[in-house]
This record gives structure tokens, C-alpha cells and sequence, in this order.
């Protein structure tokens, strides 16, 4: 099923190139420092905020780092941390929308409302006060964005059990003496996954923004180590000497995310006309 | 008629009281967090360049009541939270209220000024779209709401700073201006963080407002009036639109609660004096009152505007489905 | 409609675009200010953004003028005897701002409340060295100390040594923070706009007669530093403090704002002693002769700041020495012979904390971490925000950290504060649990020696000794500058140590 979904996003050309984007971003996430020419954490004190040469092909950052290499070096930091956002999201939000939909009507109610309060937390505000508690990383990181996330795949999830659970075949199946686990992992599952899908596109895009929005405010991954959202707050500073330091990692950054909202664009489309109308 | 209204006030009545709970959650979630966040508010009180005496330290908590366990710290709280008292500031016993007070209107300001732009645009843009779908400027502008969606607001805002600011010097790059002291110069001022916060809300209501109109306009009604020979503009616009109009005023008036907490960033960006920028500074500075005060401000004005929000909606008509985006 | 209505608002406002507007005539100063004070007791050190705000409402008995000596303020004269031990002020006429004469029972008052034992002031532990203060008269005060100091006038010249008046402190035992400020300074307190300005306005009982010539001083607050900047090309204030260093080289190029600069802060790594490695000082040693201050300067602070190659003591100051001031240099290979030495051929791994909050911390830290990785050193940055990297620092909690500081007073006893072991074994300004018998003879000696000859040749032997254990690493001095519109004059960037006290000029600045 997922190639013919693949086979067809192809088809359009907008969806091909973001799907092109993403895979080459997720390249370099793998292979990023064998790829970058130079070393991202060579200070070099005779190369400050210079433009693009034959050495440094994008130029230099403040300290004189190559800033090709931190470019490619800082994708990791972010796919990782919007990944591993997006999963701890997912299998958590996910269980908590299961317990929503499917489970015995006070846990359900319970759920939902906590649900409902987490949703009040403005998003970054739940970030800057969690990055409080941990020493900021990857994984802190992601556990952080992830928990912000918990709620709007809780959402997802528990209106499309509610909505599969009333199905008539599901209720056969009950009556017929499944359990419930059975019933859950068979049927609930696989025909929840398509909007879980494509919440999951959605939440990836965001905890890009909000992980670059946090180290944007000094929060997020924190120097040496180089992160994309980190290099436009700090090129801010630059902007009057040096614009294109701003001009890179912000380009690199908008595409990417552009592309994985334009996948779960085309995924919503292709997958939508399955999901009765809400 | 009758009937319609009383069961309109008893789900009021049942939403309020859902809101006052949650409320009280975040509240206490808000409350339990700060106390167990490592940083100590009382040393950066006595002065982060110097080294106050163990004696200092001991009576500054004491006189902050820190000392105190923690439940009866909390029961003083819920206590003085009725009272509508959010308590004195860590720092200089300045009362949070006031606090709150000289930074929510700078928020509301904003948000309100983003939104509006956020509709000027979001909403042509995708009636345009929805009558021209399939067309190129459909698609250009799909693709603009799209973009608008992705990049984050902190390079938009540089964008602009770029081009208006330090190329074509239209406008200044940053900074608040107390309207008293000048107002032509305070809405110049708010032009820039109004359009960043707002070209990025925009693509979602522009994305709303074009699905919207096409569901309509694939309706019965709307073939029916045609054949009866109405012209297309007066069907779109005493028929389509305001039959469209409510799932758009749903999300708008979404986004505008999800902007009570979501102009951090461009308070930061911008210099501009809101409750955002009061409550980063406060986090950092482990100011419990205050962050609790702000946070429960933002949380009430969310939770206070979604429900105006679903009462609109139930008021206006209940038969129309929800669009959750 | 409404919609048309906005745009037409919106382009309308677009419309009246026009230089930045200059602010209404009349003789009001506008002063942005890096940061909000975050309390009214000027006993309490919490920033030096609010000693720009103290020093334009109180004075103390001396206050340091702007050419970098003590000057007499509310005591008009005064006498150290000669064992040292007794300093008697006589006070001059002047008034509070509340019409009450200054005398010296708030004088004794205000001491007594700085020195009582549950007492919150930053600088305590500085008065810890007098034994009682008595009032001779409604016009002379006599401080008796335990041991002879000849320093300890100068801790009555710090900003937060300021007299208020007796009733004031009767009454606002407890409210310190939030009580309307009483001081004898040029300005009154006129009220505080949380987030927006504090404003105050001309004392015309101010003791100095003719001054100070502007009727008010408007605060306001921009802890943003492009805002700040923006604000002082714009006009919509007409002096700035803390110039980012990348702002600089602009700021010097525009004809309507001019740059008031000197080297103040001095940046540093101090070590912890309890933590193996660093309590050798050849391990020390090592150190000192790997990192580059050179590249520290031109990468971490954009070429802005002065290196140090020795100690941190201003030219001019007592214990300065041309020939002493490149003690160390770069020389990696000697480096490495002084870790072989001490048992650490092969480096060692260590915490270094720093904070992501301020960029030339981060960047030092950074920069730092690339240098000791020559020599074996790995360091593990921990890098939180200010708040947390201060509880840290505080607390001992790391192997070795970066601070930036100053001297709290230009008398050499302000090594004190980095050097001795003492009572407080861990500070934010020393290196945790460093304690040198011979350190604290000497800083002892300094400081209750009367004769200068002998003084001289007291901290010429201290030096010797910190720069041979080296405790304290100093790496440069940090740029302070105050950028001040070209109509202003009469604002002094007071010299190295006394940057942050450039509010006492105030009472001298004119708008043209």
C-alpha cells in the first residue's frame, strides 16, 4: 500500500521534489561530516564573516568556520531532534488517543481532558520552561518538542478509533468474541494510520520551527555544535556586514520544511477521499 | 426557539465549567513545575556579581516565604488566586498584576493587529482561489500560502527587516514607541511585527477560507440558484460567502488564540514589550510568581477565546460540520 | 468595508514615513538602558544597569568622580588616623530629597543596615572590617574598625554604600525593593512603568549648586542589542550603554551619535581546587601558556577588547608593571612539558561552564575548547542560561568556568575579591576553594598598610605570586562603551574599573 501511495505522490511534480528534498536532507543527515570539505569546528581567526571563496565556498561564519560545513553538519542535529520528536509524539499521543477512543469511558473522559489542557500550553512557553529542567541535547530536546506534540496526535488518533470502533464490522468482530488487543492491533490500527500519517508530516515541519525556534533564542542545541536554527540567530547579529550568513541556513531551513508540509500536502490528498468526511 | 436556548446555556454553562477546571490544573501544573526546575531565584535576587552571606540568603528566602513546604506555599497560592492575587514579583515585590497589566495590552495589540492582516491577506487570497481554482493563480497562490506556512517567523521577520528597513528605509527595524509619546511613530513601529506574525497566519486562513468556498459552491443550493439565473457575483457574494464565512471566523478566531502564547518569538525579534518577552525574562530569571500569572493569563485568554469560538459556532449553526485543520 | 478601512489605516501610516521621530523639545534625556532594574534597594548589587539609575538618585559619603579618584560627597572632608583603624567624615550641608537634612545618625542607620547580620546587602561581607560606627555629632561620623585598612574607604564609594535617611529605612525595613527611593543625589525617583521607563526629575535642594542641568532623565529599557543600537541612530534616546562590539565600527561612522569607549570588564577562567587536575599548578601553568588571548579577542569578541597577558590590573592602578604585563605568552611545547610534569601527559577531560545566554561567553567557551584540545584537554561545554550557570558557579559546580567581572573599587585590595581564601572559600568571582597562606598574608598586609612606599612593593610581591600559581586565568579586557548622541555632552565613560558608575556624570550632562 505505502509504494502505490509513493508510486502516486512521484506523479505529481511538486510532491516529487519534496520528496527528492527530504531524501536528500535525510543523506546528509546520515553521511553530513563526510561530506562536508572542511571541519565545522576549526576556528579560524584570519577568516571572520567572509563572503564565499575558492576555500570557503558560502564563506565564514563569526569565528571563521567554514559555513558549507556547519551547514551540512547542522542537518543531523535537526532531523534527529524532529524525528525523534515526532516518534515520541506519535507512540505516545497515539496510546493516549487509543485509551481515548477505545477504553472504558472515565479513563477516556480523563484522557481527553488532560489532553485538552496540555493543548492549553502555548507551545513554546511548554518548551522553555522543560528546557529548564534538563541539560540541553538530542534526546532532552526531543523529548521536550515531542511532549508538546503528545496532544494533537492524541486528537488524531481518538477521533479516528471513535470513528472506526462504530463500524459496523468492528462491532462483529467484538461480538464474536475478539479481544480486545486483537481487535486493536487487526483492525483499530491500520486504518488509523492514514491521518496519523499525515499528522506526523505536520508535526516533523513544526518541531523543525519549534527546535530552530529555541536554538534561534539560544535555547535549543547549544554551541559548539552546530544547528541551523542557532546559525540565523546568531547571523541576525551580522546582518549589516555579512547578509548572506543569514541568507543560507534560513534558505536551507524554509525548503525543508516547505517540502515536508507540500508531502503531507499531497499525502492528505491522496489518502483524504479513504477518510470519510469529518 | 425556547428550547434551543436553554440547551445553548446549559452547554455553556457545561463549557465554562470544563474552563474554570482546566484552569485550575494548569495552575497547579504551573505551579509544581517552577518549584522543581534547578537555578535559584533568591541568589540572582541578592546579586549574580557579588556573594551575599549565608545569613543574607537564608533571610531573603524566609522573607519570600520560600521556606515554607511546599503544600503550604500552595494552599497561600490557590488562597490568594481567588482573591484575584498573583502574588508579588521575586525580585522587587512589585505585584504581578501590574506586571501583567503593562504587558498584556502590547500582546493583545499585536495579536490583534497580525490577525488583522492575517485576514486582509489570508482572505481574498483564498476567495481568488476558490473561484479561480485550477487556474494558475490558484496554484500561485497555494503555493504562497504554503510558503508562508513554512518559513519560520523568525527569518520572515529578518526578511522584512531587510528589505523595508535597511534597504528602502520605509520603516525602523525594531523597538517600541509609547503611543502617548508619539502614536504616528507606535503604529509605524507595529507594522513590521504585525506583517511577520500575519503573513504566516494568512496561508491558513487563506487555506480555509478557498476549501470552504468550494464546498459550498459544489452545493445544491448554489447550482439551484444559478440555474434560476442569478448572476455569479451575487451568488458569491450575498450566498456563498456567507454561508462560507463560518468555518473561516472558526479558524481565525483559533489563531488568534493560539497567538496569545504564540508572539514570542516575534516580541523577541521586534523589541516589542508584551507578555511574551515579561514571561521569557521571567522563566529565566526563575521569577515564580510571575511566570505563574503569565502563563495562567495566556491559558485563560486561550481557553476564553476558544470557547467564544465554540459558542459562535453553535450559536450560528449547529448543522454545519465541523473542519478541524 | 472594515477591511478597506484598515488597509487605507495601514498604507496611511506607511504614508508618514520620515526619519525616526526625534523626541518632543524640552530639557529631558533619554537613556536606553540595557536591561530593567529588577529592584529599588540600592543596597542589593543585581546588574550594573541599575547603578546607571542609583548614581543619578543617591550618593554616598564618597563617591568615585568621573576622573577615576574619590571625590567628597556628602562628607566634605575626612581623616584616617594614622594606626589606620578610625576614619572620622565630617558631613557638608546637604538635603535628602525629602527636605531632611543629611546627617549622621542616617548615616549610622544606614551602615547598621547594611551590616546587620540577616542583612540582604550584596556587599557585606566588605563591611565586615568594622567593629561599630559612631555618631560624634549631628555633622561628624567615625567608623572604628577591627583591623587598619586603608582600602576600606574606598567600598564607601560603591553605589551600593549610598546613604538614605534613617526614617526611610525605619519605615521600609521590609519593602525595600518596591518603597519609593529617598537619596541626596541630583534626581529624584519620579515613578517606575514596569516594562516601559522609569523616570526621574531634578532635585533643586541638590547639594552642588547649578547642577544637574537636565530637568529629567527618562529610562527606558532595551535588553535587546539591535534595538538598542537602532534606538541611539534613530534618536529615540540619546545615550546607550553596553555598544555590542560588532556595533561599534557603524556607530563610529554615523555624525550624530559619538562613542564613549574605554576597557573595562575583564574576562577570566577561574578552576575549581577541588578538582584534581586543577589543583596543580603546573596544570595551571599549562594553561596559561596554551591559550591564545590574541584569537580570542579577534574571534570571540570581534576584534574588540585588549588581550591579557598577565594580570588584570589597570595601567595606573597600584600593582601595575610594564614589566610584568606579558608574563605569559604562547608556547605550546612548554605546555606540554608542564602537563607531562604534573602527571598528565596524555591531557585529561574536564567541564568548562560558560552560558549560551550571552554570545561572548559561548564564543570564549567555544574558542577555549578548540586551544586545550591542543594539550590533551577535552573540554565538555555546559553551557545553560545565566540564571543556572550563575546557581552553578556560585555553588562550586564545575571544573573550570568563565566569569567577567570587574573590581568593585580602584584600591588594589579589590583582588581580594579573586584571590582571597578566607571564610567564603567559593565566590562568583574566585577560583572555588583556592586558598594561598601567602596569598592572604599579603592581601592582608595591602591592605592595612599605611605607607604607599611599602604598599608598593606588598602587591608588587602579590603579583609575583599570582601570576607563578595562577589561580585565575585572565584573558582580556571586554570593550565597554556608552554611544551618546552628538547634542549631548558632559556624559563621562569613567575609566576602566568605573565604567559601570558612569551615572555619577549625570549630574554634569547637557542637551544641546
Amino acid at each position: 500500500m505505502s509504494q502505490r501511495i509513493l508510486l502516486q505522490l512521484c506523479r505529481r511534480p511538486v510532491t516529487c521534489a519534496s520528496l527528492v528534498v527530504v531524501a536528500l536532507v535525510v543523506l546528509v543527515a546520515i553521511f553530513g561530516r563526510e561530506l562536508a570539505p572542511c571541519d565545522p569546528y576549526l576556528i579560524d581567526q584570519s577568516a571572520v564573516n567572509q563572503g564565499s571563496s575558492a576555500l570557503h565556498w558560502l564563506g565564514t561564519d563569526e569565528l571563521g568556520r567554514d559555513l558549507l560545513s556547519r551547514l551540512l553538519a547542522g542537518i543531523r542535529p535537526t532531523v534527529l531532534v524532529s524525528l525523534g520528536a515526532t516518534l515520541f509524539a506519535a507512540v505516545f499521543g497515539t496510546a493516549l488517543g487509543l485509551a481515548g477512543g477505545y477504553g472504558p469511558a472515565p479513563l477516556a473522559f480523563f484522557v481527553m481532558r488532560g489532553v485538552d489542557i496540555l493543548l492549553c500550553f502555548p507551545p513554546i512557553l511548554l518548551a522553555l520552561l522543560a528546557v529548564g529542567f534538563w541539560p540541553s541535547g538530542i534526546g532532552s530536546l526531543a523529548i521536550v518538542i515531542g511532549i508538546v506534540y503528545v496532544p494533537h496526535f492524541a486528537r488524531v488518533s481518538q477521533s479516528a478509533v471513535a470513528r472506526v470502533v462504530q463500524q459496523e464490522y468492528v462491532q462483529a468482530e467484538l461480538a464474536m468474541g475478539a479481544t480486545w488487543p486483537r481487535v486493536v492491533s487487526v483492525v483499530v490500527l491500520p486504518n488509523v494510520l492514514s491521518p496519523l500519517v499525515v499528522q506526523a508530516t505536520l508535526t516533523v515541519a513544526e518541531a523543525i520551527l519549534l527546535e530552530s525556534g529555541l536554538s534561534f533564542l539560544g535555547l535549543g542545541i547549544v554551541p559548539p555544535e552546530p544547528s541551523w536554527g542557532q546559525m540565523i540567530g546568531t547571523a541576525q547579529d551580522y546582518l549589516s556586514q555579512h547578509p548572506m550568513y543569514l541568507f543560507w541556513p534560513s534558505l536551507c531551513l524554509a525548503l525543508t520544511v516547505l517540502s515536508v508540509n507540500l508531502i503531507g500536502d499531497g499525502l492528505r490528498d491522496l489518502l483524504d477521499p479513504r477518510l470519510s468526511k469529518s | 426557539m425556547k428550547g434551543k436556548l436553554t440547551s445553548l446555556s446549559l452547554l455553556t454553562a457545561r463549557k465554562l465549567f470544563t474552563a474554570l477546571v482546566q484552569l485550575y490544573v494548569i495552575a497547579t501544573l504551573v505551579f509544581s513545575l517552577m518549584y522543581v526546575m534547578p537555578g535559584d531565584p533568591v541568589r540572582l535576587l541578592l546579586g549574580s556579581d557579588s556573594n551575599p552571606s549565608p545569613e543574607a540568603i537564608a533571610a531573603m528566602r524566609s522573607k519570600l516565604g520560600l521556606d515554607q513546604p511546599v503544600l503550604t506555599q500552595y494552599a497561600h497560592w490557590l488562597r490568594d488566586m481567588l482573591h484575584f492575587d498573583f502574588g508579588q514579583s521575586v525580585f522587587d515585590g512589585y505585584p504581578v498584576i501590574n506586571y501583567i497589566r503593562s504587558g498584556l495590552p502590547n500582546t493583545l495589540e499585536l495579536a490583534l493587529a497580525a490577525i488583522l492582516v492575517a485576514i486582509v491577506i489570508g482572505v481574498p487570497l483564498g476567495i481568488v482561489s476558490a473561484l479561480r481554482r485550477g487556474t494558475p493563480i490558484d496554484a500561485v497562490s497555494t503555493s504562497v500560502s504554503t510558503v508562508g506556512m513554512s518559513v519560520p517567523v523568525y527569518i520572515l521577520g529578518a526578511l522584512f527587516v531587510v528589505l523595508f528597513s535597511l534597504h528602502l528605509h520605509w520603516l525602523p527595524s525594531s523597538g517600541y514607541m509609547d503611543f502617548s509619546r508619539n502614536p504616528v511613530e507606535h503604529f509605524r513601529r507595529l507594522v513590521l511585527p504585525a506583517f511577520t506574525l500575519g503573513f504566516g497566519l494568512s496561508a491558513s486562513i487563506s487555506r480555509m477560507t478557498r476549501s470552504s468556498m468550494l464546498d459550498i459552491l459544489s452545493r445544491d443550493f448554489v447550482r439551484t440558484l444559478r440555474a434560476k439565473g442569478m448572476s455569479e457575483r451575487r451568488i458569491v457574494w450575498r450566498h456563498v460567502l456567507r454561508n462560507a464565512a463560518i468555518p473561516i471566523v472558526t479558524i481565525i478566531g483559533l489563531q488568534l488564540g493560539n497567538l496569545m502564547g504564540g508572539t514570542v518569538l516575534v516580541e523577541a525579534m521586534f523589541n516589542w514589550p508584551g507578555l511574551s518577552t515579561l514571561l521569557v525574562d521571567a522563566v529565566s530569571k526563575r521569577n515564580y510568581p510571575l511566570v505563574q500569572g503569565g502563563i495562567l493569563t495566556i491559558a485563560a485568554l486561550y481557553i476564553l477565546i476558544n470557547l467564544g469560538v465554540d459558542l459562535l459556532y453553535g450559536l450560528l449553526d449547529p448543522r454545519i460540520r465541523r473542519k478541524r485543520t | 468595508m472594515k477591511r478597506l478601512l484598515y488597509v487605507a489605516l495601514m498604507v496611511l501610516s506607511l504614508g508618514l514615513c520620515g526619519t525616526g521621530a526625534a523626541h518632543a523639545a524640552g530639557n529631558t534625556l533619554y537613556f536606553g538602558l540595557s536591561g530593567e532594574p529588577s529592584t529599588m534597594d540600592p543596597f542589593i548589587m543585581t546588574g550594573t544597569t541599575f547603578r546607571t539609575v542609583k548614581l543619578a538618585i543617591f550618593r554616598g559619603l564618597v563617591n568615585y568622580g568621573v576622573d577615576g579618584k574619590l571625590s567628597p560627597e556628602l562628607a566634605q572632608s575626612y581623616e584616617l588616623s594614622p594606626d589606620g583603624k578610625t576614619l572620622t567624615f565630617h558631613l557638608r550641608d546637604a538635603k535628602f530629597h525629602d527636605g531632611s537634612t543629611v546627617t549622621a545618625a542616617d548615616v549610622k542607620a544606614t551602615f547598621d543596615h547594611i551590616m546587620a547580620p540577616n542583612s540582604t546587602a550584596s556587599f557585606r561581607n566588605q563591611f565586615l572590617i568594622v567593629d561599630h560606627v559612631d555618631v560624634v555629632d549631628p555633622k561628624t561620623i567615625r567608623f572604628v574598625l577591627k583591623q587598619p585598612s586603608v582600602s576600606f574607604i574606598h567600598y564607601l564609594a560603591l553605589p551600593e554604600a549610598v546613604i538614605v535617611p534613617a526614617a526611610w529605612l525605619a519605615k521600609h525595613k521590609d519593602d525595600a525593593g518596591t518603597a519609593t527611593p529617598i537619596g541626596a543625589g541630583p534626581f529624584k525617583f519620579v515613578r517606575w512603568t514596569r516594562g516601559r521607563e522609569l523616570v526621574v526629575q531634578k532635585f533643586d535642594g541638590y547639594y552642588k549648586k547649578g547642577k544637574p542641568y537636565v530637568d529629567e532623565i527618562v529610562y527606558n529599557f532595551y535588553s535587546d542589542e539591535n534595538t538598542r543600537v537602532n534606538a541611539i541612530k534613530s534618536g529615540d534616546v540619546d545615550i546607550i550603554d553596553y555598544v555590542p562590539s560588532r556595533s561599534l565600527a557603524e556607530l563610529q561612522k554615523d555624525p550624530d551619535v559619538r562613542l564613549e569607549r574605554t576597557l573595562g570588564p575583564f574576562m577570566g577562567i577561574v578552576f575549581n581546587m577541588h578538582s584534581k587536575p586543577f589543583a596543580n599548578a603546573d596544570v595551571r601553568r599549562a594553561i596559561a601558556y596554551t591559550v591564545d588571548r590574541d584569537a580570542i579577542v579577534k574571534t570571540a569578541v570581534d576584534g574588540v577588547g585588549t588581550p591579557i597577558w598577565g594580570l588584570a590590573i589597570p595601567q595606573g592602578y597600584l600593582g601595575y608593571s610594564d614589566a610584568k604585563k606579558n608574563f605569559y605568552k604562547v608556547d605550546i611545547a612548554r605546555a606540554k612539558q608542564l602537563m607531562a610534569q604534573a602527571g598528565y601527559p596524555n591531557g585529561f577531560e574536564a567541564r568548562l561552564v560558560a552560558t549560551s545566554q550571552y554570545s561572548f561567553y559561548s564564543k570564549i567557551a567555544v574558542v577555549l575548547q578548540a586551544q586545550l584540545a591542543q594539550i590533551g584537554i577535552k573540554l565538555k561545554l555546559d553551557m545553560p542560561d545565566w540564571t543556572t550557570r550563575t546557581s552553578k558557579v556560585a555553588g562550586g559546580d564545575y571544573d573550570l568556568a568563565i566569569i567577567g567581572d570587574v573590581g568593585e573599587v580602584t584600591d588594589p585590595d579589590w583582588l581580594s575579591n579573586v584571590y582571597y581564601g578566607g571564610k567564603v572559600p567559593v565566590r562568583l568571582s574566585n577560583s572555588a576553594y583556592f586558598d594561598d597562606p601567602e596569598i592572604d598574608r599579603l592581601l592582608d598586609e595591602g591592605r592595612a598598610s599605611v605607607d604607599p612606599a611599602k604598599r608598593a612593593v606588598v602587591y608588587q610581591q602579590f603579583v609575583d605570586r599570582a601570576l607563578d600559581l595562577s589561580p585565575v586565568l585572565f584573558l582580556m579586557w571586554r570593550d565597554q562603551s556608552y554611544a551618546v548622541r552628538s547634542n549631548v555632552t558632559g556624559f563621562t565613560n569613567m575609566p576602566a574599573f568605573l565604567s559601570f558608575q558612569s551615572g555619577y556624570s549625570l549630574e554634569n550632562t547637557r542637551l544641546k
